[in-house]
């Protein structure tokens, strides 16, 4: 019983990892098929990416979808600075717990509904939809996983270091560029990268509140398959899982390296 | 270095000289020596006044209506149990708390609307709060950047600091490659660095070891001495205070037990509390029972009969007191001394060699216990006194307390 426990949960482990990836694995490889084909191996080629890089449409959507993400995870980094701040420095205030509350809920909100209020929002408000809009809906989503971030690295640093900076003549907005800031840029930098990714791949969100001349990369790739899978949506996904890949991948290493020791 | 060890901590030792407050370097061998006690003078204005002030934490009273003048050039230290509102008290007048009630006044002026960043006090943190991004001579300079001083200037102060300080070959190593002890210093140097008018340290040398604490002692009093500043230094360990201040504030709960120069505090104490805080002390009970030729006759039935303590106190008799006779105030022989006037027998019960001293606490008859202790002034004792043998205790009037409260 227990050797065949032993056995079987490397397999399950397995097992897992491999409907997890296998697919994405799958994608990658079927990218740099030389065949016009999805389903058949026709050998090792580029070609598929250099067809991207003079897709226009494609290529026009990347743009969009990068300086969407530049811009909003910019904006979702200095408010979830913000926010991070306030609920860390600030001890109890009257809405200490309502203002929690609704800089973590989309945490944990579906992007559908998300969407959609914010859809009903913009109507309301007779916003024309287009690239602000998007950005305004990422950031909102984003600030929050921000907030998280910056403030766990907060929840650790020595109050006494911002106090001994206004202690030697700096006022609060000097102490925290000179001493706080630098001491969490890696934290900020981290909830950056992840604001970035999470923007660069949100196709649901970006769905409801994208108007015309602003369709992020996502929904160019979707509105593609639905003509039809093509080896060239599949290096285009790649690019992107590469770009996602990196990303997170920074921003894990940034909130994992220590702090310096703190003297 | 040696004229500022205090002797034998005696009320009313002489103090040393205080001339070289603000002209570094002018007094020299044979220089004029002047008591420093402005708080004697009635004419002297205090540099830092606290004004009944108050500060609670929710329920919780961390200051209870605390008046406290501190005068320039002085080194005062703030001594107490853990928990009493010490650190709370000093950064009230750093500006990170703000007094519930009262005032606080620095050179005159009112506090309460001063911003820490504008205040001319600045404190060196418990936890040093050196900046672990920045080298020793950044964060030395850290404060002069704050003011509007050209970079020679600010170079030339960091200079000076870190020579002060002895760091100058370190002066590129961030704070997290530096010893205890170092960073200690760059901690001090960056709140000296701005030359301020009072320097807060708080528990400055809590994180060294005995040896490096008690040179630092004496580095912390010339640097006091050579820069003129006035220094509040917050500590626990009352063998510190006594070193380095000229006055300390025993404080308990939120009050000051007691505020004197550590002679008086010693020598002198007015409570049980004070008395039992600063050092050892034999706390003997008893009943007032009369006065004569300046003393009171005090029926004290730990020791099985009366003792007489010099003290002005007025009692009535039947009053209730408390005896304090320090340990080293305590003689011990084998034979019944005849020439003083407290003679208390007792037995051997418990002998602490320290090398330099040695403790021996006698049981007396009634039960209770008798510190004493007794300077090993030679390396071989012919017979010394041991283990279950009776002696004879005995001190004079005039080297007991008589406490009343
Ligand atoms: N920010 C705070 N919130 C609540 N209570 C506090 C706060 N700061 C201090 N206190 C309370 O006020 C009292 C005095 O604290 P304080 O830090 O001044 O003590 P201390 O004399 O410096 O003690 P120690 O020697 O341990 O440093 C304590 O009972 C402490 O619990
Ligand atoms: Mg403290």
């Amino acid at each position: 019983m227990k050797g065949l426990r032993r056995a079987a949960s490397p397999l399950i482990l397995g097992l897992g990892l491999f409907f997890l990836y296998a697919p994405i694995v799958l994608l990658v490889l079927w990218s740099f098929n030389d065949s016009r084909l999805v389903t058949v191996w026709g050998g090792f080629s580029l070609r598929w990416y250099a067809a991207l890089f003079s897709n226009a449409a494609l290529m026009e959507a990347a743009w969009v979808s990068i300086r969407i993400a530049l811009v909003s995870a910019a904006l979702a980094t200095i408010l979830g600075t913000m926010a991070a701040l306030t609920l860390t420095r600030h001890g109890r205030f009257a809405g200490r717990t309502a203002f929690t509350g609704m800089a973590y809920a989309p945490l944990v909100m579906p992007e559908v509904m998300i969407g959609l209020a914010l859809l009903l929002l913009f109507v309301g408000l007779g916003v024309d939809r287009g690239f602000w809009t998007v950005v305004i809906a990422h950031t909102t989503v984003t600030m929050c996983f921000a907030t998280v971030i910056i403030r766990a690295r907060l929840a650790d640093f020595d109050v006494s270091l911002e106090e001994a900076a206004m202690d030697l003549g700096a006022t609060p907005v000097r102490a925290f560029f000179l001493v706080t800031a630098p001491l969490i840029a890696p934290s900020m930098a981290a909830a950056f990268l992840l604001a970035f990714t999470m923007s660069m791949d949100d196709l649901v969100i970006a769905s409801f509140v994208s108007g015309p001349g602003a369709t992020t990369l996502p929904m160019r790739i979707y509105s593609q398959v639905r003509l039809g899978v093509t080896p060239e949506i599949n290096a285009a996904s790649s690019v992107l899982i590469a770009l996602v890949v990196v990303g997170l991948g920074c921003a894990f290493l940034l909130m994992r390296r220590r702090k310096p020791a703190s003297a | 270095m040696s004229d500022r060890l205090r002797g034998d901590g005696v009320a009313g030792a002489a103090r040393p000289a205080k001339e070289r407050i603000g002209k570094p370097g002018r007094a020299g061998l044979g220089a004029v020596r002047r008591e420093f006690a402005p708080w004697a003078d009635p004419a002297a204005t205090p540099l830092i006044r606290f004004e009944g002030v108050c500060k609670r934490f929710g329920d919780a009273v961390a200051i209870d209506n605390l008046d406290l003048s501190v005068y320039r050039g002085e080194f005062f230290c703030l001594l107490g149990p853990s928990g009493c509102g010490k650190s709370t008290l000093m950064r009230m007048l750093a500006g990170f708390e703000q007094p519930d009630a009262g005032r606080i006044l620095l050179d005159g002026v009112d506090q309460a609307e001063i911003p820490p960043h504008n205040r001319p006090v600045n404190m060196m943190f418990q936890s040093y709060a050196l900046f672990p991004h920045m080298s020793v001579a950044q964060n030395i300079a850290f404060g002069l950047r704050q003011l509007s001083l050209s970079k020679a200037d600010i170079q030339a102060r960091v200079d000076e600091m870190l020579t002060m300080v002895q760091l100058t070959p370190l002066a590129r190593r961030k704070p997290h490659q530096l010893s205890g002890g170092q960073r200690q210093r760059v901690a001090l140097a960056r709140a000296l660095a701005r030359r301020p008018q009072v320097l807060l340290l708080d528990e400055p040398l809590g994180a060294l070891d005995k040896k490096l604490r008690e040179e630092t002692q004496f580095e912390l009093m010339d640097i006091q001495e050579e820069l003129g500043a006035t220094f509040l230094v917050v500590t626990h360990d009352q063998e510190e205070a006594m070193v380095m201040a000229d006055r300390i504030a025993v404080m308990n709960q939120g009050r000051i037990a007691q505020l004197d120069t550590p002679g008086r505090i010693y020598e002198e104490p007015v409570s049980r509390y004070v008395a039992d805080f600063i050092g050892d002390v034999n706390l003997l009970e008893g009943a007032a029972v009369g006065r004569e030729d300046g003393l009171w006759r005090i029926a004290c039935p730990a020791t099985g009969g009366e003792l007489l303590v010099a003290s002005d106190a007025v009692l009535t008799v039947g009053q209730q007191v408390v005896v304090a006779v320090r340990p080293e105030k305590i003689r011990i022989d084998r034979a019944r001394p005849t020439d003083v006037a407290n003679v208390i027998p007792g037995e051997v019960w418990d002998i602490g060699y320290l090398g330099d001293w040695t403790t021996y606490v006698l049981k007396l008859a009634g039960g209770e216990t008798l510190k004493t202790s007794r300077a090993n002034v030679s390396r071989h004792v012919v017979e010394p006194v041991t283990w279950e043998e009776t002696v004879f205790a005995s001190f004079a009037p005039d080297a007991a307390v008589m406490l009343t409260g």
